[in-house]
């Protein structure tokens, strides 16, 4: 049985790798194939910094809150194994910064140490009135696509360079199912006006003193614009830009200045740190994950697609718990076509 | 006397920050820095530097907590300001955990870190050999770039900076007014001090820098501390050992205990050994003292002795000794204007 995978950012690895784990011992015939245009160091996973944080409000949205837990919950497990700094895992703490009093998110449980910030903390953070202070986890897409990568190349899966124009053109021909995790470009095999560009930049230096990620909140102007700043294994990232709708993945001088002047302002010390790249990439945005099946008509056969796509700026933080569900999704597919008397897997 | 020529002997933590104190509360007085050895070379440069105070049995908790708190306040301006990068103090997170309950349920400098508190059940299941711990967030001093920071500072006041060895205070008297003796570990010769002994350290500065928190073991004996381009590991307290000569046992010993709290660490590289001698004494000694030979008096203020402490206490009893030296320097004052009478 033949499985696609269209897309090898962090979705479409992951999903991969869960199926593959759960499936292919039960399913000796199980053959899975990556198909991308992009791979690592050249997806959008590579260019996020990596910070396992979900946005500020789930409006509500309390599967994507379990998913992140998972997927939390999950990396926390691998901290300690060996495995881990070639993930590209490693604890980090620091501030979410706010002009205003908030709630506390949904995620106040899931990450670790979890607490309102002292007036002497505020003190670092002019014009910032309220925040919080927690311990979370950084996972780098660039070590971990290539550790996903290396697991499923150990365990038979394929990989093609190809850009996928259609669910035709990889389904047919023996391939029962397919796994849409196209990201930004689902749109190309499906139109989905639900799905826009979250246009993000990106400045990258080096400022190895920070050892605190700081994040800044402006409630009216909306989720990542305004200023934040993550420290990473090899630099420092700033950034502050979503911009919905635009498609350009040029840098911006504009956004350049925007985001520089307005991280030195944060943290003045920045100005005498080293710039060693600038990114630009589009977050997949929707207003929920599209994790779903749906059966699609190619001439007189049947394909069944597991969609997978929409993480705009959450895709790392997500990740795990969606490649589960798709796993899930995958197993009763087998289930139906009677590949498998039960489906597997831990009983959640 | 119009410009007191002062002598600060030692070029650590604390000669340059006892240095730098004199210079703002003297600007009169013309300062001189004489030491055998700088940075990269002091005791100061083996330390990780972090604002997590020590003990001292015979110094007033009072007194030790105002030094910290004046410590802390000094550096938390530095470190959210411009020049945070160039003097090597950032904020660092963490947890000092225990595994036993320690004794005192908070301690002294609690409220002077930032944002205390015990951590929780979620938190201790990353250490599944200890029971109890707090998480908080200090400062760090990295060394080299904090001492040539104050040497910088120092330079643009008008501070000489000399390598000299000096093997007897007196031997400042006919150039210097006041001598300020900064030496640590060096005292017990210079000074002939008994009170204080060696604790010998040996810690590893090795590169991994997916290590953002520390962790410190409550028995003061094992702990990392990511600085700006090395984690220090550590450590050992031997008491009486003067030996300076890394030893390879235990740099195996403090790896293992290191990477058992943090298995990542495994993955270290350019592993570098270091060993300091951290003077210590029951308290921190400083205080004035007035020499004299065959009529010639030749006041000297000392600051040494702090043993594990350092880095924690540098800038409180920097000022403490520069007010002290004030109180020297008007003694000469007024000495010199009955001499006129």
């Amino acid at each position: 049985m033949r499985v696609a995978i269209i897309g090898a950012g962090v979705i479409g690895l992951s999903s991969a790798l869960c199926i593959q784990e759960q499936f292919q011992s039960l399913l000796p015939s199980l053959q899975l194939e990556v198909y991308a245009d992009h791979f690592t160091p050249h997806t959008t996973s590579d260019g996020a910094a990596g910070l396992w944080q979900p946005y500020v409000s789930d409006h509500g949205n309390l599967q994507e809150t379990l998913w992140n837990k998972e997927t939390f919950d999950h990396l926390l497990g691998q901290l300690h194994s060996p495995a881990a700094k070639e993930m590209g895992l490693f604890l980090i703490s620091g501030y979410n910064l706010f002009r205003e009093p908030v709630q506390d998110p949904s995620w106040k449980n899931i990450v670790l140490g979890f607490r309102n910030l002292t007036p002497k903390e505020l003190e670092l953070f002019p014009g910032y009135s309220h925040g919080w202070f927690n311990t979370a986890l950084m996972l780098e897409g660039r070590s971990y696509l290539p550790w996903l990568t290396n697991r499923l190349t150990q365990r038979g899966v394929k990989f093609f360079h190809k850009k996928v124009e259609s669910f035709q053109e990889v389904s047919g021909d023996g391939v029962d199912v397919v796994l849409n995790c196209s990201g930004m470009r689902s749109g190309d095999l499906q139109p989905d006006p639900e799905l826009q560009p979250g246009r993000g930049q990106i400045i990258r230096v080096l400022a190895p003193w920070v050892k605190h990620f700081i994040i800044t909140h402006d409630l009216k102007s909306g989720i990542y614009n305004s200023p934040y700043i993550i420290p990473g294994s090899e630099f420092t990232v700033l950034g502050g830009i979503y911009q919905h709708g635009n498609w350009s993945e040029e840098n911006s001088a504009k956004d350049h200045k925007s985001i520089w002047d307005s991280c030195c302002q944060l943290l003045p010390a920045l100005q005498k740190a080293k710039i060693v790249g600038e990114w630009s990439g589009l977050r997949p945005a929707r207003p929920s994950v599209r994790l779903e099946r749906e059966s699609i008509r190619l001439g007189n056969l049947q394909a069944e697609v597991i969609h997978n796509y929409g993480h705009g700026g959450f895709g790392l933080t997500i990740h795990w718990g969606c490649a589960m569900a798709a796993a899930r999704l995958f197993g009763a597919i087998l289930q139906e076509k009677k590949q498998l008397a039960t489906p597997p897997g831990p009983r959640l | 006397m119009a410009s007191p020529k002062v002598a600060v002997v030692g070029a650590g933590v604390i000669g340059l920050s006892t240095a730098l104190c004199i210079t703002e509360t003297c600007p009169s007085c013309s300062v001189t820095v004489l030491s055998d050895q700088f940075s990269p070379n002091t005791t100061s440069d083996v330390a990780a530097g972090m604002l997590i105070p020590h003990i001292y049995p015979d110094t007033p908790i009072h007194r030790q907590k105002q030094w910290f708190q004046e410590t802390f306040t000094y550096l938390f301006a530095i470190s959210n300001s411009a020049q945070a990068s160039e003097a090597g103090i950032h904020l660092v997170s963490g947890w000092q955990i225990f595994k036993s309950p320690p004794k005192e349920e908070l301690p002294f400098w609690s409220g002077i870190v930032l944002g205390f508190r015990p951590m929780s059940e979620a938190e201790l299941q990353k250490f599944p050999q200890h029971r109890f711990g707090h998480a908080f967030t200090t400062l760090k001093c990295d060394c080299p770039p904090y001492l040539l920071w104050l040497e910088k500072r120092l330079k643009a006041t008008g501070t000489q900076l000399y390598t000299r060895k000096v093997a007897d205070l007196w031997e400042l008297h006919r150039e210097y007014d006041i001598v300020v003796n900064c030496t640590g570990m060096g005292a017990h010769q210079l000074v002939g001090d008994k009170q204080l002994f060696p604790v010998r350290g040996q810690v590893l500065k090795v590169h991994a820098p997916w290590v953002t928190q520390f962790i410190r073991d409550g028995d003061g004996l094992t702990y990392i501390y990511p600085g700006i381009h090395r984690v220090t590991l550590g450590g050992t307290r031997e008491k009486g050992n003067w030996s300076l000569s890394p030893d390879a046992g235990t740099t195996r010993d403090i790896f293992d205990r290191c990477c058992s709290l943090e298995p990542s660490l495994q993955g270290a590289q350019d592993i570098e050994v270091k060993v300091g001698l951290r003077p210590s004494r029951q308290c921190v000694r400083v205080q004035r003292e007035v020499l004299s030979q065959g009529g010639i008096k030749l006041p000297v203020v000392h600051n040494y002795g702090h043993g594990a402490g350092g880095f924690s206490v540098h800038r409180g009893t920097a000022k403490e000794a520069a007010h002290l030296v004030e109180e020297c320097f008007s003694a000469l004052q007024g000495s010199s204007s009955r001499a006129k009478l």
